[in-house]
């Protein structure tokens, strides 16, 4: 083992501790190497304190709870945003099911009526759109 | 079973809430640290690791498998981080005077703190050296972190160990 291997060895040994598959190499080496047996000691120096510069933090006990909160609120939001699109399409179902139900009579009455259905129909939609507009101002 | 089979099978049977449990157990840890390596910040490292699970709920429904769970999560992760430190940057613009520059191999620094060596090294190089220490020396969590092979991680954490080692002369 020459030195560049010697050195890049160390190096590995300090990202996993099994590495070392040549570890009595590595020892007679450094035995003789006092260079690389400097390099070792600075560099096992430099990772401890490299460890304790970066110490892993640890996240707030409160955070599951603030997340859980939030994607409760998104759920919530999703569902209130698809809410007028389903009163809609509802209301829009009633009305046909009325027009349906008084094809049997006159053509006029059917078509005042189914008219009359289709505007309403709208009524649930805009009322429930203004409330959210109130509400996000 | 692996994780991202448990996960599919749950995806599935669009069993979200158990799949977020899953991935929050997993990678809340390794996402904030992750955050906190990019924002250099707890408090707001851990808001940015909120908005990373709002979005990975959000996305859930949409997650074909392709990439594992854990890879796909790292690319939402690194890109909710890096937007919010460009929102950070926006909002403070450094001074010049601030902004490190990659220093020189070789070049000798003998009264520099270490952690003022560490944000002389190349950005890369902090990144790896950083994440590194921060996810518990696992130079494979790293390489799935940054999208890199893992070879190219530990010759990046080498040459920043040579670097650091000669600036700390």
């Amino acid at each position: 083992m020459d030195c560049q291997e010697v050195q890049e060895e160390i190096l590995d040994s300090l990202e996993d501790a099994s590495s070392t598959g040549r570890q009595q190499e590595l020892e007679a080496h450094l035995a003789k190497c006092p260079s690389c047996a400097a390099f070792a000691s600075k560099q096992k120096a430099l990772d401890v304190r490299l460890s304790q510069l970066f110490t892993p933090p640890e996240i707030s006990r409160a955070f599951r709870p603030a997340l859980n909160k939030r994607i409760h609120r998104e759920t919530a939001r999703l569902w209130l945003e698809a809410l007028p699109d389903i009163v809609h399409f509802a209301s829009c179902g009633a009305a046909t099911a009325l027009c349906a139900v008084l094809l049997p009579y006159s053509a006029s009455y059917v078509f005042s009526v189914g008219i009359s259905a289709a505007v309403l129909a709208y009524v649930p939609l805009i009322a429930i759109r203004s409330l959210f507009a109130h509400e996000t101002e | 079973m692996s994780m991202d089979e448990e996960v599919q099978q749950l995806l599935e049977k669009h069993r979200y809430s158990e799949v977020l449990e899953h991935v929050l157990d997993l990678y809340e840890k390794k996402v904030f640290r992750m955050a906190v390596m990019m924002l250099r910040d707890a408090g707001r490292a851990e808001e940015v690791t909120q908005d990373v699970f709002v979005k990975v709920w959000r996305a859930l429904p949409g997650y074909n498998g392709r990439a594992s769970i854990g890879t796909w999560l790292y690319t939402i992760a690194r890109n909710t981080c890096l937007s919010a430190v460009r929102a950070e940057s926006y909002r403070k613009t450094a001074p010049l005077d601030d902004v490190s520059e990659p220093s020189e191999p070789n070049r000798s620094l003998p009264n520099l703190e270490l952690e003022e060596c560490v944000s002389r090294l190349p950005e890369i190089q902090r990144e790896i050296v950083m994440l590194f220490y921060l996810q518990e020396k696992s130079v494979k969590e790293v390489a799935r972190m940054l999208d890199l092979p893992e070879g190219t991680v530990k010759s990046h954490l080498h040459r920043a160990r040579r670097t650091l080692g000669a600036m700390m002369e």
